[in-house]
């Protein structure tokens, strides 16, 4: 799954454009499974013309239906697309009555949250498929992100664990394999890009567990963003770890893994 | 995996001994907090003393620090134990650590685990001395049920996003435009408003973690 959000990331600070979008897709030297069309996060005119623009590329992108779309616009991209993803919700005051109203429009028809992968909504909606980067951001700001279970996560912070650590902290990392004391170090705060550090493996392999348990229990499948080669070892790792300590079903990972479009 | 016959393993007794006889181990790096212990002193007082202790032949303890503590809090006089006799020094020293590092690969199936808790409930057993917190029991009873309240409390709208700011600078000029940001929001007096917060943390963010040579950043406004 190719999301053009790594993509803006990637060019970041530089002019980007739906045509150099669309020569990265182009040149991808594997086919991507499915990819997104060019979102512009508040402008539906030009989130419109970019989807028109790859369409006659003779591209078949997932239509972006953004923030401030007209609704009657909704069912002219289920016309060309049985998926539609829905944009505009990264950052946002007010993304999630945003969700509450478009999920009410959209009914059982198939939907993708661009960003936006919050569980309480997830196990409300049943979306088709939504996609996060939380663990990167975890990882970058220095924040655990334990899951508990139940699509649900408890955030701990290094000053969190001075003292004696609460009880569900605890049960949380045994939860996912770790003991608490691996934090204690220094070293183990920091975010390597490279998967080496316990706060890179632990923040991955909870994202790894709640895609898993969203897709088992609910039906939704999570993507997790991943930009290069070493972020692509993480999540298999944590995969495996998954597969060896709890009955994956063969092939649900490959649900796991949600590629935002790199230039690597 | 090898093979093992039980027969070539040393057979195991349980026996009562003195507690003042038992020598916690100095090299047992397996931390236990006050609330653990009140938590398996309350177990030891409802079911019984269950799991010995594990000791050598010099009645070091090699597992059970936290059932010993436990013990002691309850004033118990006289503990069960296991001589584990057969373990040399290293595997004694390993022993340590894996009887606490192996126990924690273990994790819940939640469904049967409520399922469990429930039946304990309805039978009006105190479910507290189950060792979880208010709160994990409550993650455990709502289970994969829609958060109703979640849901209706975030509303439910249509609305585009309002407008957006967008600040394109080079990383060198990254503190010069945070501080402009920053006096222009106490000037405006904007302080109470979440998107301040917001923005000062992702400013704060990208110039401490150094993302890239050049910054891009979008903010939405409303």
């Amino acid at each position: 799954m190719v999301d053009s959000g790594a993509f803006t990331a990637w060019r970041a600070g530089t002019s980007r454009s739906v045509e150099q979008y669309a020569d990265f897709l182009e040149g991808l030297p594997v086919k991507a499974w499915r990819y997104f069309a060019l979102d512009v996060i508040g402008d539906a005119a030009a989130t419109r013309n970019n989807l028109q623009y790859l369409v006659n590329r003779k591209l078949n992108p997932i239509p972006i239906f953004t923030r401030g779309e007209d609704i009657c616009n909704l069912d002219k991209l289920y016309e060309i697309s049985d998926l539609i993803g829905i944009g505009g919700l990264v950052g946002t005051k007010g993304s999630a009555a945003f969700i509450n109203g478009i999920m009410k429009e959209i009914g059982d028809r198939k939907a993708h949250w661009l960003g936006f992968a919050r569980s309480g909504f997830i196990k409300q909606w049943h979306p088709y498929s939504c996609d996060c980067c939380s663990w990167m951001f975890a990882c970058r700001y220095k924040t655990l992100h334990l899951y508990q279970g139940f699509g649900r996560f408890i955030h701990i912070r290094k000053q969190d664990l001075m003292g004696t650590p609460k009880k569900e902290m605890i049960a949380a990392f045994a939860h996912m394999g770790f003991d608490h004391a691996v934090m204690r170090h220094e070293d183990a705060w920091i975010n390597s890009g490279m998967g080496y550090n316990p706060i890179e493996q632990i923040n991955m392999r909870s994202w790894v567990r709640f895609s898993l348990d969203i897709q088992s229990k609910v039906g939704s499948r999570i993507f997790l963003a991943i930009s290069n080669a070493p972020e692509v070892k993480q999540i298999m790792d944590q995969v495996f770890y998954w597969r060896k300590h709890w009955d994956i079903a063969q092939g649900d990972e490959e649900q796991i893994i949600g590629i935002e479009a790199s230039h690597g | 995996m090898k093979a093992i016959d039980m027969n070539d393993m040393p057979s195991i007794e349980i026996r009562n001994v003195q507690i003042e006889k038992l020598i916690p181990n100095s090299s047992n790096a397996r931390m236990h907090s006050e609330g653990q212990i009140e938590a398996i002193a309350k177990s030891i007082q409802e079911f019984g003393f269950n799991t010995p202790i594990l000791i050598d032949a010099k009645n070091v303890i090699i597992a059970g620090h936290a059932r010993y503590a436990a013990a002691r809090k309850l004033g118990l006089a006289i503990v069960p134990i296991v001589m584990l006799s057969h373990l040399n020094e290293k595997q004694k020293q390993a022993y340590i650590i894996a009887d606490n590092q192996l126990s924690l690969q273990s994790i819940w199936d939640y469904e049967l685990l409520n399922d469990a808790i429930q039946e304990l409930k309805a039978a009006d057993f105190n479910i507290e001395i189950l060792g979880f917190s208010q709160a994990e029991l409550k993650h455990i009873e709502m289970g994969w049920l829609a958060e109703s309240g979640l849901i209706a409390s975030a509303g439910e709208n249509l609305d585009g996003i309002k407008g957006k700011i967008t600040i394109l600078c080079q990383q060198d000029q990254i503190n010069i435009i945070k501080q402009i940001i920053h006096d222009a929001i106490d000037a405006a007096g904007l302080d109470s408003l979440r998107s301040i917060y917001w923005l000062r943390h992702h400013i704060w963010s990208a110039t401490c973690l150094n993302i890239s040579i050049n910054m891009r950043m979008i903010f939405a406004y409303w």
